[in-house]
């Protein structure tokens, strides 16, 4: 395997044994430094892929086969506690739904410093200061307050940046992004975006990022794979994507992101 | 916080004075003239004259509202006047006899704890496994096994049978204890389905899906999250049941022989003594809601969420 | 309604709650003896064919106490259920529709109610106006209305918020025609299981009162006062501490599975009239 691939996913199947969406023989790969955008509408199967590669499914009620090899680790089979040094670690997780992701009864210190202890056996106090730190790359410089704060007390958009800052708390290769815009604001999601494209620059991970919004995909991404019903439509760089889709789906979501004329797509692609 | 705290107070002030209604409004709507009970209670044979004299010293002759705002004044003052069986003030019988209760429902209120929340906790891990089932179907049982039936047969198994618990003699420890086991009981079953259910129900949350997705192991993903948050319900639940504790003490002490409080005010009710009636009701009820808020209050500091202005 | 067939909680739960009310309501056709007379000759007689489960300490037949004592312990605890039905659901929907005063009214009412633990307020209410059935069942009623008063409101309450409504009140539909037609069917199959379950819980609680002595005029064979009698002659006699025991705790266990039974079945489908 490349040295510099990260990610690799060879004929990932899911099936669920009664409802979800099912998905058949995904295959991509990620290097380092590169984001795929995996864009599809809702039901397609993105946030499926999403949990197969994070172990988050029920094993009990899916079946799975194939394979995800992170840095040439199989961790497909890997469940709960047998992830307890990838996820958090290896990869670093940013999900939509920034408000209900936090544990309402815990401060923002508190899950700063459990994410940092399970992996580092770190101080509080080391946790704490760490974690201030990051808040102010992700651009929230009264950390303290933060700290402070219960997840009640913050904005979505505040809280999805705490969620970035612990995605790269750890330095992760990996880090997957599933809808990370969709439940804000236009003004937050310029600024999420323009975050996550620093957080690329700076610490160079590989990255998944899913969203049904073209725009957002094509903002940040390499490589673009589209997704319908479960299965790879498309996929390929972010030129060859844009200028010349093969298929009448993605044409279709080019045209209602407004992204068919070369000139739009040079305009709107950063 | 001292927002919640002042209005509960003051809810607390108007339904003590919907209480003192209530019992007022009884008192004078039954049909034995108070002052001919009181008479008949003193002697026998009472004669009109000294009906009469009695109907002016304790008040009965005057009008409504006049006699409502003289109680009200003594409520106040806890001062409910005197039990018509002793002759001592009523408050101060009461709570002469309160410490053997508040030492079963203490005791009782450990017990609590120390069966439900294992028991919630084993089978919330272990769902679908028999031995989840086997915590189901016992705590079934013990919501629908009547008490005094439970009291009973203890008596006869422990009491008789096998002659570990004196049943003769008053307030020995050991039977405190089986009294203790006997009032808890239900609580342990029904306590212990509302943690399992809320910790099975937290566990589909999107905190729990967070926390596995950072790398939070199964141990801590219970503690620190499940456990966390299923806490506040759990304890505003069991600050409640405090209070049904301290009022359902009267069966179990009566198959006991244990000299409290509900013995005393079952006493009381059957022989009619209105003035450590009402001293019970007013004095139950300050303990139910000092036991409710107190719960609330513990629960609000668990989860600060709660304190948001906007939930009702 | 073919779900609930499949349900084995509500089947096995409706098939005892129908034997018991059959024995209670035949209990006349169905008791070989007088469950009253007394015959003091015939104390603590061993079980034979004319007296099945033996005789109690004043001669009375025991089987025939126990099958008339399913009148006492039900019928009571119906009525009380009754009685709260009908005054709960009609107030509790009109203070939330109306809103404001009513709705202070009717909550501070239910507070009062729930201000003290039940056993608390029936002690004290017997006390003052002393005892007999019907004061019984009032002072049960009044000490279990509040809390579901309350459960009234506040499933109204969020039926209310519903789409349903606001469609059904634009399209020109009266406040007791949206609350009877619309609001009602769908917040009943909540309610019945809390009443199905909250059966169980007043049984057992009446027995409790009759147990203690409060209430019922001594000598009714009431399965709790039975218990009562039995208490005294626990050395000689255990077995009549037994019957009525059990009796209770089959009763109070038929409507517990039926009613849990209901609660799960109404949560996975949902049997409501739902416009939405």
């Amino acid at each position: 395997m490349n040295k510099d691939t990260i990610l690799a996913v060879r004929d990932l199947s899911v099936r669920y044994l009664s409802t979800g969406v099912n998905i058949e023989k995904m295959t991509f790969e990620i290097g380092r430094g590169k984001v795929l955008g995996l864009v599809g509408e809702s039901g397609s199967g993105k946030s499926t892929v999403c949990n197969a590669i994070l172990g988050l499914l029920d094993s009990a009620a899916v079946q799975i086969s194939g394979s995800v090899r992170l840095q040439d680790k199989e961790i497909l089979p890997l469940f709960w506690d047998e992830r307890e040094k990838i996820n958090g670690k290896e990869i670093g997780v940013i999900l939509q739904n920034s408000m209900a992701a936090f544990n309402p009864c815990m401060r923002i210190r508190t899950h700063f410093i459990e994410t940092l202890y399970t992996h580092l056996l770190c101080s509080k106090r080391d946790a704490t200061l760490y974690g201030i730190e990051l808040l102010r790359k992700v651009g929230l410089p009264d950390g303290q307050r933060v700290m402070r704060s219960y997840p009640y007390q913050l904005s979505g958009g505040m809280l999805q940046r705490v969620m970035i800052a612990i995605a790269i708390s750890l330095n992760p290769v990996l880090i997957i992004a599933d809808e990370p815009t969709t439940a804000l604001d236009t003004g937050n999601q310029a600024i999420i975006l323009e975050l996550l494209s620093f957080i690329m620059k700076e610490y160079k991970p590989a990255m998944l990022l899913v969203s049904h919004d073209m725009d957002t995909v094509t903002a940040l991404a390499d490589d673009i794979a589209v997704m319908k019903d479960g299965r790879v439509l498309e996929q390929g760089t972010k030129t060859k994507i844009l200028h010349d889709p093969q298929v009448g789906y993605t044409k279709e979501l080019l045209a209602s992101a407004g992204l068919m004329e070369e000139t739009d797509c040079l305009r709107s692609g950063m | 916080m001292w927002k919640f705290l002042c209005r509960r107070v003051i809810h607390l002030i108007t339904v003590l004075i919907g209480i003192s209604l209530l019992s007022f409004v009884l008192a004078n709507i039954s049909a034995v003239d108070p002052a001919e009970a009181y008479a008949r209670r003193v002697s026998k044979t009472a004669s009109e004259e000294m009906v009469e004299q009695y109907r002016e010293e304790l008040g009965f002759n005057q009008s409504i509202p006049e006699q409502y705002w003289n109680w009200l004044k003594n409520v106040v003052r806890l001062d409910f006047g005197n039990s018509y069986i002793t002759g001592r003030p009523a408050m101060q019988d009461l709570l002469s006899v309160m410490p053997m209760t508040l030492i079963l429902s203490g005791l009782s209120c450990i017990l609590i704890i120390a069966g439900a929340v294992p028991l919630g906790i084993l089978a919330a891990f272990k769902e679908g496994k028999w031995v989840d089932k086997l915590v189901m179907g016992l705590s079934f049982v013990s919501i629908s096994v009547p008490g005094y039936f439970l009291g009973l047969l203890c008596l006869l198994v422990f009491g008789i049978y096998l002659r570990l618990m004196p049943i003769v003699g008053h307030n020995h420890p050991i039977t405190l204890l089986f009294a203790s086991l006997v009032l808890s009981f239900p609580m342990v079953g029904a306590l212990a389905r509302i943690l399992r259910s809320l910790l099975l129900e937290n566990q589909r949350s999107e905190y729990v899906v967070y926390a596995k997705a950072r790398g939070i192991g199964r141990r801590r993903v219970m503690t620190n999250h499940l456990l966390r948050n299923a806490a506040p319900s759990c304890i505003v639940m069991y600050g409640q049941n405090i209070g049904y504790l301290l009022a359902g003490t009267a069966i179990v002490e009566t198959i006991f022989s244990i000299s409290g409080l509900g013995q005393y005010a079952l006493n009381a009710a059957v022989n009619r003594d209105f003035p450590v009636i009402n001293a019970y009701i007013v004095l139950m009820a300050l303990c139910f809601v000092v036991c409710n808020v107190t719960a609330e209050v513990c629960g609000r500091l668990l989860n600060p969420s709660l304190n948001r202005e906007d939930r009702a | 309604m073919r779900r609930l067939k499949h349900n084995k909680s509500v089947m096995v739960g409706l098939g005892f709650i129908t034997i018991i009310v059959l024995c209670a309501v035949f209990a006349g056709e169905l008791s070989p003896n007088d469950p009253m007379k007394i015959n003091m000759s015939l104390r603590f007689t061993e079980p034979s064919q004319s007296f099945p489960l033996g005789a109690d300490a004043y001669g009375r037949c025991v089987f025939s106490r126990l099958l008339y004592g399913a009148r006492y312990s039900l019928g009571l605890a119906f009525l009380v259920m009754i009685g709260i039905v009908i005054t709960t659901i009609p107030s509790g929907m009109a203070a939330v529709y109306k809103g404001g005063f009513f709705e202070r009214i009717f909550l501070w009412l239910c507070d009062i109610s729930m201000a003290l633990p039940p056993t608390v307020l029936v002690l004290a209410i017997m006390g003052v106006i002393g005892n007999g059935i019907a004061n019984l069942v009032f002072s049960t009623l009044f000490s279990y209305w509040g809390w579901y008063g309350r459960m009234v409101r506040s499933y109204t309450q969020t039926e209310l918020a519903k789409g349903y409504v606001t469609y059904a009140v634009t399209g020109g539909a009266s406040g007791v025609s949206v609350l009877v037609r619309q609001v009602l069917p769908n917040i009943f199959p909540g309610l019945i299981i809390l009443f199905a379950l909250g059966i169980g819980d007043t049984i057992l609680m009446i027995s409790g009162y009759s147990f203690l002595g409060i209430g019922l005029p001594s000598g009714l064979p009431e399965w709790g006062a039975m218990l009562n009698d039995a208490k005294s002659m626990l050395l000689q006699a255990p077995q009549y501490a037994i019957y009525p025991g059990v009796c209770v705790f089959i009763t109070v266990c038929a409507f517990n599975l039926f009613g849990e039974g209901m609660r799960k079945a109404l949560a996975v489908g949902g049997m409501g009239v739902n416009y939405e």
